[in-house]
């Protein structure tokens, strides 16, 4: 069996064999494997692996691993790790970057999940630097999105008590400079 | 003595969890209040009975002192626990519950009204002969021509401070009189937006400081004993991360001046209940460490489990016994430090975003069961973090003998402890206490922004071991999904989970939204 699991940018292909003579059938998964990753091979066992632990060996180390799915997310972390996103792919083709919307480069995005509190500004209103564009409340913090630059606002892309991801573009904000 | 047999927990996460705990062992029957958004969360989950009081803003649910009352007399209470932050120090809240004769677990509304008006307070402690730091209180409305005059008297740096303040809102610091004019402007605005009180009050500011807190317990008959000290100087912005006792600052004859200072606090304003007062202390002078009131919290506080483990009281089960009119059955002299506990919040935060609140669905939350490690979560598997509430996932605690072996304790148990989903702090925590400031007893309340400010979390590249890990996992699963079917009918998909190494956290819930 092969996967296909992307970091950031780079794919990384993962291998899987059961060897004939591991010990196994003593519960389910419990074996003897060889692993291997991106044409490296590794000696597995694993000793257990249930509601999300796995207890392994790796080429003679005990690894301990927590992981989840989510989609076609996994998260894994190692034991003492910071935990690790990676997505899982069908292929190992390197994916196409996604297509920005027209005027995406002076689209302001939210930098935290929230909801959106407040907007002090209308579509058309010509702001200086600085102006509070939109505020955003999470957690009983309260972060201000401002003009990082003199600019016309051409459109609001959000609604008061909306609740946004990272990364949503909130407000498009023309530079006053191109008009 | 009025028995307590039902009570209304006002308040939601880990602490509702933890008055939970306690009232079982009491054989106190517990009603959960919930907002729409916690319907199915922990706290409701672990309470006899859950009432729904609002849509998820907390204006809207727990903070509706009107239908968490309501909500307490349907269901046949005779007591309400508030917990921290929302309505614990609403004087009001405590009053109303008190007025429908049923049992508020907390001080007197008289003595939360005073500790809230910080230059009431002031003035109260210097009274009863508690030392606060130097500043000016006057009644707070004073011109800008008197304030700058007082703030000569004071001396610079000062903290201009807002008189119903709290978490640093409309508190400013001022290094130079020439700013001064500006910082109480602000200060004034931000105090009136934030509290509807833009009374302001001048204290000087203490560089260096340590925050000290100290733990008292008091019954209604008139009996305190003060149960030592809590450490709290690591902080970011203004919030505690690490809490400790005993503090590493203080030796048995400073100990006992701000145990007997606390209770003197206590007395001042006709304190009962469990509540803290926090104390600045500051560098030695002429070999003495003055210390200084600072404000009296005046309820159970979030760091309450680091002096559970070096007393061996149970503060809430106290809070519940005292609340029900016994006599206070501990005297100051049966009362030890016992080792060393340590606390460390573990928070639904993103350090690698200047620590922006991270939330969504937890597809996994492990903690590690070892000796002397106790954790107080108010999360499990599959439960949602709300960008509506505070962002404390768990506190993790841990006792040992020495301060040494609790830090060690404290690293091995947040390196076994598994989070996924949202983002936390635990690699952040595990750099403060590694830090060698922090390891020789020496932070304070700028250690996070002097030490850490450049701290950036480790790069979790894709080591071969989690790669193999997360396709060991989807392969596993796979086959348990194969071997389920293969089982043939009757059995079926759902026992396929049962062979999955996947936490999954779709799982279906009795009325789940």
């Amino acid at each position: 069996m092969e996967l296909h699991y992307r970091a950031g940018e780079a794919i990384s292909t993962v291998g899987i064999r059961r060897k004939p003579e591991g010990g196994g059938g003593a519960g389910a998964g419990a074996g003897a494997y060889v692993v291997t990753v991106d044409g490296r091979p590794h000696d597995v066992v694993v000793r257990a692996a249930r509601g999300g632990r796995l207890d392994l060996v790796v080429d003679g180390r005990p690894v301990r691993a927590h992981a989840a799915e989510d989609g076609a997310r996994r998260l894994v972390r190692l034991e003492g790790r910071p935990p690790l996103a990676l997505v899982r792919e069908e292929t190992r083709a390197p994916r196409r970057r996604r297509a920005r919307g027209a005027g995406g480069e002076e689209g302001l995005a939210a930098n935290m999940h929230a909801q959106v509190s407040a907007i002090p500004v209308a579509e058309g209103d010509a702001v200086e630097r600085g102006t509070t564009l939109v505020v955003l409340e999470a957690m009983k913090m309260e972060l201000r999105v401002v003009a990082p630059y003199p600019g016309r606002v051409r459109s609001i892309d959000c609604r008061i008590g909306e609740v946004v991801e990272r990364g949503r573009i909130l407000v498009e904000l023309e530079p006053l400079d191109s008009l | 003595m009025r028995e307590i047999r039902k009570l209304l927990i006002a308040n939601r996460g880990e602490i509702a969890v933890r008055v939970a705990r306690a009232c079982e062992e009491l054989s106190i029957a517990t009603v959960a209040v919930a907002s729409e958004a916690d319907r199915n969360a922990l706290h409701a989950r672990v309470c006899d009975e859950v009432v729904e009081i609002g849509p998820a803003p907390a204006r809207e649910s727990y903070l509706r002192g009107d239908r968490i009352v309501e909500a307490a007399l349907a269901r046949g209470c005779d007591a309400v626990h508030p917990g921290y932050g929302f309505l614990a120090q609403n004087a009001e809240f405590a009053g109303a519950v008190e007025r429908e004769g049923l049992v508020f677990v907390g001080p007197p509304p008289a003595a939360t009204r005073l500790m809230g008006d910080k230059p009431a307070a002031r003035r109260a402690m210097q009274a009863a002969g508690v030392p606060v730091v130097p500043g000016f209180e006057g009644s707070g409305r004073e011109d800008d021509e008197t304030l700058a005059r007082e703030a000569a008297r004071v001396g610079f740096p000062l903290l201009v401070k807002a008189a119903a303040g709290g978490g640093g809102r409309g508190m400013r610091i001022v290094r130079a009189p020439a700013d001064l004019e500006e910082a109480l402007a602000s200060a004034r605005r931000e105090a009136e937006k934030a509290f509807g009180d833009g009374r302001l009050f001048l204290e000087r500011y203490v560089d260096q400081a340590r925050h000290v807190e100290v733990q008292v317990l008091a019954d209604s008959h008139g009996a305190c004993v003060h149960l030592f000290e809590r450490e709290c100087s690591v902080q970011r912005r203004y919030q505690k991360i690490v809490e400790e006792s005993p503090s590493p600052l203080l030796d048995p004859p400073l100990r006992a001046r701000m145990g007997e200072a606390a209770v003197a606090a206590a007395r001042a304003c006709g304190y009962a209940n469990a509540g803290t007062v926090e104390f600045l202390v500051g560098p030695a002078v002429g070999g003495e460490k003055p210390f200084y009131f600072l404000e009296m919290n005046t309820r159970i506080q979030v760091e309450h489990p680091v002096t559970e483990m070096v007393t061996g009281v149970d503060l809430v089960k106290a809070q519940l016994r005292v609340a029900a009119g016994e006599p206070l059955w501990l005297r100051q002299g049966d009362l030890a430090l016992r080792g060393h506990a340590l606390e460390c919040r573990l928070n639904a935060e993103d350090p690698a975003h200047d620590f922006a609140p991270s939330v969504g669905r937890l597809l996994l939350v492990s903690f590690p069961a070892a000796p002397f490690v106790r954790v107080d979560a108010g999360y499990e598997t599959g439960d949602e973090v709300s960008i509506h509430y505070d962002n404390l996932l768990a506190k993790v605690i841990v006792h040992a003998e020495t301060r040494a072996a609790a830090l060690a304790r404290m690293d091995r148990a947040l390196a076994r402890a598994a989070v996924l989903g949202p983002t936390t702090n635990a690699d952040y925590l595990r750099a403060v206490l590694a830090h060698p400031v922090f390891r020789a007893g020496e932070a304070t309340t700028a250690f996070t922004a002097r030490e850490l400010a450049g701290w950036r979390p480790p790069a979790a590249a894709p080591s071969d071991d989690a790669l193999v890990a997360a396709a060991l996992a989807e392969f596993l699963a796979a086959e348990g999904r194969a071997a389920a079917n293969g089982a043939g009918a009757g059995a079926g998909a759902p026992d396929a989970d049962r062979f999955s190494p996947f936490a999954r956290a779709d799982g279906f819930r009795v009325g789940g939204a």
